[in-house]
């Protein structure tokens, strides 16, 4: 088997390499669609998120039809004012994305710090439910209703303590004249998303039942 | 985006050998990384075939030189403990760390940005972050052979309760725990990675760069990164709830009243659990993720076949179309892992005929693989041997799979060898074939220098016939109705006068283990005093090789607008035989 | 280079067809089939292994064929195609319609082995207790119920009677394990916190070996047992023998 007995084109290994066009600065083009690459970056991780979700809420779907008995001692008024406090949390994430595409930068910032705040109580208020929960006896070993909640919940719950982080952070620093607001507009997408999630939790977790 | 006036070596000297190497963000050191970490954990994942082999040569005899490392405790035998913990290992090793981070890993943070013709891959940062989190999870994985009661054990597939409950299994305990976090954890490495892939492909691509223009490397590796990210979600899921099952004593996957080693598990579920939860899913991530095995393969083979044939891809439309049904297709397929799992009738009719329906788009692909070739000017460089051998053994894989789909005759066939034997042809005869081809063909732009093509082709021929000599008889082993999974197959009368058949077997794949060190030293030979390259040694017309070899940081070093598809190769194409997607300025 | 590529393809292929054909002269096959549903699962397993020959036949000619012409070393270029579309159609029709074909052909054995209106009612039944490593089996006793104190249990040996079909729940006591008989084609994961039927009809008195065929741990590979199927009479004769067996020595082996 010499070099490499080819037909019709013999490859051209030793092809000099053409010089090299120096100073050039290559350019990331845009083939659409029209939106900041990152925003739809975020889309995509969201679609995918959403199905780490769907597969719970299918583990949920599956686990209560085997199941014989699904009680969920849980205080629908307090499920209430959990959908209230991110209710106000989207609300004001979305004034304050809002302020910011239109440059008012410090109300859009003081809006996303509301916002993170609201959903700070959020995770606090769960904390403090978790407890109330865990003391009455309704542990994860309890029943499989009992960890189809704290399982479901949990998830939930670290989704909405990243985005009062990634809020906090991001809409701080977006008040800095010159900032980007980008990541702000971003926090709130994702914000928005994690809120979503919550009105199907409270749907199947405390409605339903 | 800094000047590309210098090679990534040459990148050395300013920047430094660790800024350059480890903590670089650029998607060609990225996806080398990826390379090397994957290509380690197949030769890892081999080493623990060959003890598996021995075993089932030689049920419980010392194993020569290796055995007074590995198992001195035994008495250098291997134990029925660590055999299921090695085919587990082995198979995890395999599928999660090797094969899968090599295509969508290496591969697609190479090549995605140089064939749309992008300085970088979207999130450059974020690329690197997965690779960083993909070693972590390879560690997490592979401490778990130094745990207490050792490696996981209950299969890749980890099916409950033997995988949930400690008391069912040694490696149910500790090893199983590292085992699931490292699952979860290559996870969030993999959906970053198809992330990136996704946003490249759809907002980097250059002027002129139409969708149905994208070389079948970029749409294989792009729909694959869509299946991540659509099915590997659900996976984590069911793992957080083994882990759940395992940390906080919820029973999502143990009933009621069991009895394991003379003790009910302390899950006192009020309502028992569903094992066969797991199951779906385990598998509606894991069939999708048997296509993402192989779909990028099927990109690469097709651009290898192409180039090499000197003949644009027959039915450019249609192989497309066929990608995207696999994929699709491959979303509702997964019940085929269990029809014995007591599925109901309808649900297996079901999920036969969906199964059947996804060997069409295949043997449309095999057929257009086929007709790309026919009456073209072949030249059979080293990756277009490996790319002949893709298809030949591609089709003897997937022709076993509808022997599989075929519900009456899987009933006798489900974990019996016949399963091995069909999923080594694809993956090791398919994949890893395509993977050898796809570096000979790489290579060059990877490093500048081409591997050697004696050394490939001699390697390439030796792997072909070896590999055939491993998987073949294991049909005959599954239709004569030896289980897998099993550490001895000579317990059963049945199964006796299969020894034969299975030494064979084993002395093959020693063969083939041996002769894959060929490819490692062609590497590191290559590496120091291979041929040096220019821009385009192969003539090819996709974008990658418009790029110096190897391209510098931002790859390109004029700005590309592409004026035609990716496979413009023959007669009527030009002065030459091949035209250049990209504008001649 | 072109005649070895050329001929590495067709020596495969014609290896793979001759040790193929050679498998079933050295036992490397089916077992023997023993009972009533083997014969059309055979049939089917045949009738698929046929199809797939002559698509394999077909594929791997055209690509030696191709491969060898391809690769011969000539001057002039390639003709540019880009594709047919009546080729496309052509072999996407035809092969759809084998798969479909296929497809097809499977449903009424998978009836015969899942549909519920197929199961056997009254007739032999037996229950199997799966548990790591090792197999349990319960007969009604005198009684003729299954589940009462007058049960008899056997272990690791399955008693049932030929030429009729019979009828087991299959239940597992702690993990995942299955039911598998070469010899009967018949293979049934037996998952803890379900009973699950399973029925077939052995057609000769004979031993059969039982094979647990799901991963169970580390004693899988060992959990072995047997199937014995004797004529009606025998059968009959064996239970009796065995409830008289368990009254003379009040034998209590609850679990
Ligand atoms: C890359 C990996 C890969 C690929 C591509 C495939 C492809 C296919 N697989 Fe496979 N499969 C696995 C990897 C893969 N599989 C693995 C890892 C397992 C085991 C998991 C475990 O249990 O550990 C498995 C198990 C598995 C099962 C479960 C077996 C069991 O456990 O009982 C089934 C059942 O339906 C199946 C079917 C198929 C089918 C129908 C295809 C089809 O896509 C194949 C289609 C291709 C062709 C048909 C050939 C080309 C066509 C022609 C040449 C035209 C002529 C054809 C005809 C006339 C029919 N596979
Ligand atoms: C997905 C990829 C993959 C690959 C490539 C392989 C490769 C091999 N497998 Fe694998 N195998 C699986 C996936 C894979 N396997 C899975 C998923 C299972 C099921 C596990 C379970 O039951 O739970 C399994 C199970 C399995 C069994 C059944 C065990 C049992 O059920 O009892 C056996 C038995 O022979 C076996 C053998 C082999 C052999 C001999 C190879 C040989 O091909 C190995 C030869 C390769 C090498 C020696 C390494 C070569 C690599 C290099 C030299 C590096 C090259 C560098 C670059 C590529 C850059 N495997
Ligand atoms: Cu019981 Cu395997
Ligand atoms: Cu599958």
């Amino acid at each position: 088997m010499a070099a490499v007995p080819l037909p019709s084109v013999p490859i051209p290994f030793e092809a000099a390499a053409d010089a090299l066009r120096p100073g050039f600065t290559p350019r990331a083009w845009d083939s659409g669609p029209p939106v900041a690459t990152a925003r739809f970056g975020l889309w995509v991780f969201l679609a995918s998120e959403a199905f780490f979700f769907a597969g719970l809420l299918a583990a949920y779907i599956v686990l209560r039809g085997a199941a014989g008995t699904w009680s969920l001692p849980l205080d629908r008024g307090l499920g209430v004012v959990f959908t209230a406090l991110l209710a106000a949390c989207s609300l004001a994430a979305g004034l304050g994305a809002r302020c910011l595409t239109t440059g008012a930068r410090a109300a859009g910032s003081r809006w996303i710090l509301v916002a993170a705040a609201f959903g700070a109580a959020f995770v606090a208020l769960q904390v403090h439910e978790w407890q109330h929960l865990l003391q009455s006896g309704f542990t994860p070993r309890a029943s499989l209703a009992a960890a189809c909640f704290y399982v479901l919940t949990g998830a939930h719950g670290l989704h909405v303590l990243a985005g009062v982080v990634w809020l906090a952070v991001a809409g701080f620093a977006a008040r800095r004249e010159g900032a980007r607001t980008l990541p702000a507009e971003l926090a709130v997408l994702y914000q928005h998303f994690v809120d979503a999630v919550w009105v199907v939790l409270f749907l199947i977790l405390y409605l339903l039942p | 985006m800094s000047p590309t006036t210098h090679s990534a070596a040459g990148a050395a000297h300013q920047r430094g050998w660790l800024r350059t190497w480890v903590f670089s963000t650029d998607h060609k050191v990225v996806g080398i990384q990826y390379l090397v970490a994957s290509a380690s954990m197949l030769l890892f994942g081999g080493l623990l075939a060959m003890a598996m082999r021995w075993q089932l040569a030689w049920p419980w005899t010392e194993m020569p030189i290796l055995g007074k490392l590995l198992f001195p405790a035994t008495g250098r035998v291997i134990s029925p403990a660590f055999y299921t913990s090695l085919f587990t290992m082995h198979g995890t090793a395999m599928v999660f760390f090797a094969i899968l981070p090599l295509l969508t890993g290496a591969f697609g943070n190479f090549l995605i940005p140089l064939l749309v013709g992008a300085p970088d891959m979207a999130f450059p940062r974020l690329n690197a972050a997965s690779f960083w989190i993909l070693l972590l999870a390879m560690g997490l994985f592979l401490a778990g052979f130094f745990v207490e009661g050792g490696a996981a054990s209950a299969g890749w597939t980890s099916y409950p309760p033997l995988a949930t409950l400690p008391s069912a299994a040694p490696g149910s305990g500790a090893g199983q725990t590292l085992w699931l976090l490292a699952i979860v954890v290559s996870g969030v490495a993999s959906i970053l990675n198809a992330l990136n892939a996704v946003v490249t492909v759809v907002k980097m691509r250059v002027p002129g760069l139409t969708w149905m223009r994208l070389p079948l490397t970029v749409w294989g590796l792009f729909v694959a990164a869509v299946l991540q990210l659509a099915a590997l979600p659900v996976l984590t899921a069911g793992g957080v709830l083994q882990l759940a099952d395992r940390w906080i004593g919820s029973a999502f996957y143990t009933p009621m009243g069991l009895m394991v080693n003379q003790f009910a598990p302390d899950t006192a579920g009020a309502t028992g659990g569903v094992p066969l939860l797991w199951q779906h899913l385990f598998w509606f991530y894991s069939h999708p993720a048997v296509y993402v095995m192989v779909l990028p393969a099927m990109g690469m083979v097709s651009d290898i076949l192409s180039v090499n044939a000197r003949k644009p891809v027959f039915g450019y439309r249609p192989m497309v179309w066929a990608i995207a049904a696999i994929a699709g297709l491959g979303l509702i397929v997964w019940g085929h892992h269990m029809f014995t799992s007591g599925m109901g009738l309808e649900i297996g009719r079901a999920f036969m005929i969906s199964t059947m329906m996804i060997a069409l788009p295949s043997a449309v692909k095999t057929f257009n693989w086929v007709a790309t070739i026919w009456g073209g000017r072949i030249r059979l460089t080293a990756a277009m041997c490996f790319a002949l051998g893709f298809v030949a053994l591609f089709v003897i894989g997937g022709l076993s799979g509808i022997w599989l789909a075929a519900t009456p005759v899987d009933v006798y066939l489900h974990d019996t060898m016949l399963v091995v034997a069909h999923f080594h042809y694809i993956v090791f005869g398919g994949t890893v074939m395509a993977v050898f081809g796809a570096l000979h063909h790489w290579f060059p732009k990877m490093t500048g220098r081409a591997l050697s093509e004696t050394l490939g082709r001699v390697h390439c021929f030796g792997t072909f016939v070896a590999l055939n000599c491993v998987f073949l008889p294991m049909h005959q082993l599954g239709i004569a109705g030896m289980i897998r999974r099993t550490a001895d197959p000579n317990v059963y009368a049945l199964y006796q006068h299969l020894e034969p058949l299975n030494r064979f077997v084993t002395w093959s794949a020693f063969a083939l283990g041996a002769w894959q060190l060929l490819f490692l030293v062609n590497v590191v030979w290559s590496l120091r005093s291979g041929i040096r390259v220019g821009r385009n040694p192969w003539q090819a017309s996709t974008l990658e090789w418009e790029a110096p070899s190897p391209p510098g940081h931002g790859n390109f070093d004029r700005d590309l607008v592409v004026e035609c598809g990716p496979y413009e190769y023959g007669d009527a194409v030009g002065t030459n035989d091949w035209r250049p997607q990209a504008k001649r300025t | 280079m072109r005649h070895l590529a050329a001929a590495a393809i067709v020596l495969l292929s014609a290896a793979v067809i001759v040790f193929f054909a050679l498998s079933p002269g050295q036992g490397w096959w089916l077992p023997p089939a023993a009972s009533t549903i083997a014969q059309p699962i055979d049939a089917l397993f045949d009738g698929i292994l046929i199809t797939a020959t002559v698509g394999f036949v077909v594929v791997m000619a055209l690509l030696a064929w191709a491969v060898w012409r391809g690769a011969r070393p000539r001057a002039d270029r390639a003709r540019t195609v880009h594709g047919h579309l009546g080729l496309e159609l052509g072999w996407t029709a035809a092969i759809g319609a084998v798969l479909v074909t296929v497809a097809l052909a499977q449903l009424p054995t998978w009836a015969a082995l899942r549909d519920p209106a197929a199961m056997p009612a009254g007739g032999a039944t037996a229950t199997v207790l799966a548990q790591q490593f090792a197999w349990r089996f319960g007969h009604a006793g005198d009684d003729g119920v299954l589940g009462t104190a007058d049960d008899i249990e056997t272990a690791s040996e399955l008693v049932l009677p030929a030429g009729e079909p019979v009828l087991l729940t299959l239940r597992s006591r702690d993990v995942i394990h299955s039911f598998f008989v070469p010899a009967l084609r018949v293979k049934q994961d037996v998952v803890p916190g379900r009973a699950i039927p399973l029925w077939f009809t052995i057609k000769e008195p004979g031993t059969y070996e039982l094979v647990c065929a799901e991963l169970c741990g580390l004693g899988h590979h060992a959990m072995a047992g047997r199937v014995r199927a004797l004529s009606r009479d025998e059968y009959d004769a064996w239970l009796a023998l065995q409830s008289r067996a368990r009254l003379s020595t009040g034998s209590e082996d609850r679990r």
